[in-house]
């Protein structure tokens, strides 16, 4: 219950990003030139990786009901390198990105693309940095008294990966 | 539940909700000297402009926006927030309900070294160069994105890290405050016999909680603008300085009554232990309350009557604004129908407690000549406003907070406070604050600009000076006789009357068990049998009647 | 014990990677209100497909789905507001 009262707050954080990238989107022109220039079909692979590693996060957790820790190593190892290969992939972009003069400071367009996927990336870091002491766990075999922490933890994986369900067409397919 | 071994090393580690709270008022409490002194200063240099503040110095313009900018910030996220809801939330919420401790005690310690973190950062922007933050405690840009328009540099970015981490404490403070209340009320403990401190500390963490994503969203993107260059608020680079208003208030108006709800929930459970009375219309406030809370989202943008928004929506917001006056009005018709033929004793909580709705009501009357912006286009940024804001936030943090100090300290401490200092310190404080702040709505109606140094530069305003004298003077005293207040707390934390568990004949479950409370607050979790205020029951032997006490017991009929 | 409830994670993830499929699509074959409307709605279904599905939210307590949904409606009314300013420009 109390992850998701986080969770609820966690909304506005992104909603009142969102919203704002809204608003002013609709209010101005000249985006769709902007927003041509993303790569899109890193960001294709990387909505994949994103929504095959909430798979594995919730066999994760039913390899915990289910009481099979090797299951349960693996699917959190998988949810992990998949994260990471989201963020490597992300880091790729960036570069590409600012390679071809598309700063921050680059007009409003960026503010915001650099703005959200940033803060999605940051939350990303901290899903992988909390998978990671589970697996750790679950591989030294301690994780036993606190088996609920791993549907915790999907719980927070899970409201990550919706986020960018919504991030991904706004930014790249609109 | 044990406390784990570094903890009886250091109370630092201390994962009891008790000695949270008490660290949490500690550190509140310092903070207000700080906001006192910059008070004083703000005081000094607009009646006297342009010499040297006895204690201190000159003060430069831009030292003078700092100090406006961080008396508002300190006052409203590092005083109110942390007295009213962290301190006495943590404090009574698990008592009042009957539990052992939160639901979440290592949460809840991490919750407060968030804060103690984010208070040390901001002390230290004020010694970076460039000093601290001065665009105002609402940081408009793009004065605050740029660091060319103000000067300050490290200043402004260790205050939006500041404010951030305080958010990420408080979110923290109220999934724990949620939960707890939630899961683990004693056997007996309906939602409707929870005291009403209990729902408004609830409904203030859930407004809290849900309100302050979009400034947080906002924060970031200020700090980006300021550290990374991006162009959110800046209009050269496509960018949109309303937009933060917009991000600011919609937080900033449910914040103020995040502020005000745990203080009428101070109120409301002093009014009925000194009146021996229950309290008139239970659901009625309840209901007001979440109604109140639900409202406040809606009407944010009264703060934005003349900023060139839209002028469209200054209807819709008008009409909001106006409505929420009614939920409140409610409260207090309540509060006051529970004085109605209520055999009072004027003990100094009651003192504070009717205090905090006199001038409640006085500031909830102005804030009604805001809300219309046919009104508020000419005392927007007037000191009417300020004198609004202070009327109801004093009343709701300083008011209230000391009658809940002065009410609970008994129960926190173990050890009764002196009832004359006490007493003289309600009327000095009560005299002195009106004395400060009604002159401060002519001074606004005669059109005195917000956040000017030197009122003296403008020949409209010269006819006003003599009351921002007075106004001063009367602020030195004000600050002055908060002074008694501090003798007394920490005379009465050595040698004061040691209180016995319930001192006040009060109902509610902490006063069943010591002052203090053992660490696991009760020696086996109580059973409740009824509401908290059944005073003066015809049928008890005596004018209260606890909420564990079983009616039929021999304990009940003996005593 | 769960085992009757478990929702099929994988047939879940099939819809979900379908659902892209279909938002790319449409953003190249559709005018642009059209495509607009069918990304958005995709978006919708997957975020609920995930809430409902890998968060469990249909097998927990009614009121968890006011959590989820209050705060959505508050994000609604931000937009909302903030349209005169920014969309309609005066």
């Amino acid at each position: 219950m109390g992850l998701w009262w986080f969770l609820a707050s966690e909304i506005p954080v992104f909603g009142g990003l969102i919203a704002s990238y809204i608003v002013v989107r609709l209010g101005s022109s000249g985006w769709f030139e902007a927003s041509s220039h993303l790569n899109f079909s890193l960001a294709l692979v990387n909505t994949f990786v994103l929504l095959t590693s909430s798979l594995t996060m919730v066999l994760a957790f039913a390899a915990v009901e289910d009481r099979n820790p090797k299951r349960l190593q693996l699917n959190l190892l998988l949810t992990l390198l998949l994260g990471l290969t989201f963020l490597a992939i992300k880091g790729f972009e960036y570069a590409g990105e600012i390679a071809h003069g598309f700063t921050p400071g680059a007009g409003i367009f960026w503010s915001f693309y650099y703005g959200m996927t940033g803060l999605h990336a940051l939350h990303v870091l901290g899903g992988i940095v909390v998978n990671m002491i589970l697996l750790v766990a679950a591989l030294r075999e301690t994780l036993k008294p606190n088996e609920h922490r791993v549907e915790l933890a999907g719980l927070y994986w899970h409201f990550v990966d919706i986020v960018w369900i919504f991030l991904f067409p706004l930014l790249y397919l609109t | 539940m044990g406390e784990g071994p570094l903890a009886k090393k250091m109370r630092i580690f201390s994962t009891d909700h008790k000695v949270i709270a008490k660290q949490y008022l500690s550190v509140g409490l310092f903070w207000a000297v700080i906001g006192a002194l910059t008070a004083y200063m703000i005081r000094w240099q607009l009646a006297y402009p342009e010499t040297e503040v006895p204690g201190w110095g000159f003060i430069a313009p831009d030292f003078y926006n700092m100090l406006v900018t961080m008396h508002g910030t300190i006052m409203v996220f590092f005083v109110a927030m942390p007295i009213l809801l962290a301190a006495f939330g943590n404090f009574l919420i698990p008592l009042m309900i009957g539990a052992q401790d939160m639901a979440f005690p290592r949460l809840n310690r991490l919750s407060f070294w968030v804060f103690a973190l984010a208070s040390f950062i901001l002390l230290t922007s004020f010694f970076v160069p460039g000093g601290a933050a001065s665009a105002g405690w609402t940081g408009y840009p793009p004065l605050s994105a740029k660091v060319a328009y103000t000067g300050v540099n490290w200043g402004l970015n260790l205050w939006l890290l500041a404010l951030a981490l305080e958010f990420a404490s408080f979110l923290m403070g109220g999934v724990n405050f949620l939960t707890t209340a939630i899961n683990l009320r004693a056997p007996g403990m309906t939602f409707f016999r929870l005291p009403l401190l209990v729902w408004m500390e609830l409904t203030a963490a859930v407004i809290f909680m849900l309100s302050v994503g979009p400034l947080i969203a906002g924060a970031v993107m200020l700090l980006m603008d300021r550290v990374i260059g991006t162009t959110f608020y800046l209009p050269e680079g496509g960018g949109e300085p309303l937009l933060w208003q917009h991000l600011f208030w919609f937080f900033g108006h449910p914040e103020v009554y995040v502020i005000l709800l745990p203080g009428l929930g101070l109120v409301l459970e002093v009014i009925p232990a000194f009146s021996r009375k229950p309290i008139f219309g239970y659901r009625a406030i309840i209901y007001s309350t979440i109604a109140a809370g639900m409202l406040s989202f809606v009407v944010w943008a009264h703060h934005q009557f003349i900023s060139g928004m839209d002028p469209r929506l200054a209807m819709p917001f008008s009409i909001t604004t106006i409505i929420i006056s009614v939920p409140f009005a409610l409260i207090v018709f309540a509060m006051i129908a529970t004085l109605w033929r209520g055999s009072i004793s004027f003990s100094t909580p009651m003192l504070f407690a009717v205090g905090t709705l006199a001038v409640f009501i006085a500031g909830g009357l102005t804030g009604i000549f805001n809300g219309s912006a046919a009104v508020d286009i000419y005392i927007h940024d007037t000191y009417f406003i300020v004198a609004h804001f202070h009327f109801t936030l004093f009343s709701a943090v300083f008011f209230a907070g000391f009658a809940g100090l002065y009410f609970w300290f008994p129960k926190m401490f173990g050890r009764m406070m002196n009832e004359t200092l006490g007493k003289i310190h309600f009327w000095l404080t009560f005299v002195f604050f009106n004395a400060v702040f009604i002159p401060m709505h002519f001074v606004g109606l005669g059109g005195m600009m917000r956040r000017i140094a030197n009122p003296m530069q403008y020949e409209f305003l010269q006819p006003l000076q003599p009351l921002n004298i007075l106004i001063t003077v009367a602020a030195i005293v004000l600050l002055l006789s908060q002074l008694l207040f501090v003798i007394n707390f920490f005379w009465s934390l050595r040698a004061g009357k040691k209180a016995e568990s319930n001192p006040w004949q009060a109902n509610t479950l902490e006063w069943s068990t010591l002052s203090p409370p053992p660490h696991a607050n009760f020696e086996k979790i109580p059973t409740v049998y009824r509401s908290p205020y059944e005073y003066s029951l015809p049928e008890a032997p005596q004018d209260w009647l606890p909420q564990d006490l079983p009616l039929t017991s021999p304990a009940a009929a003996r005593r | 014990m769960a085992e009757a409830h478990r929702p099929n994670y994988f047939l879940v993830w099939i819809w979900l990677v379908f659902l892209v499929i279909v938002s790319i699509t449409a953003s190249f074959v559709l005018p642009k209100s059209a495509a607009l409307l069918l990304i958005f709605l995709a978006a919708l279904i997957k975020a609920v497909l995930v809430l409902l599905n890998y968060m469990h939210l249909k097998f927990e307590r009614p009121v968890l789905y006011a959590l989820v949904i209050i705060p959505l409606l508050i994000v609604a009314v931000l937009i909302f507001a903030l349209f005169p300013d920014f969309v309609f420009h005066g």
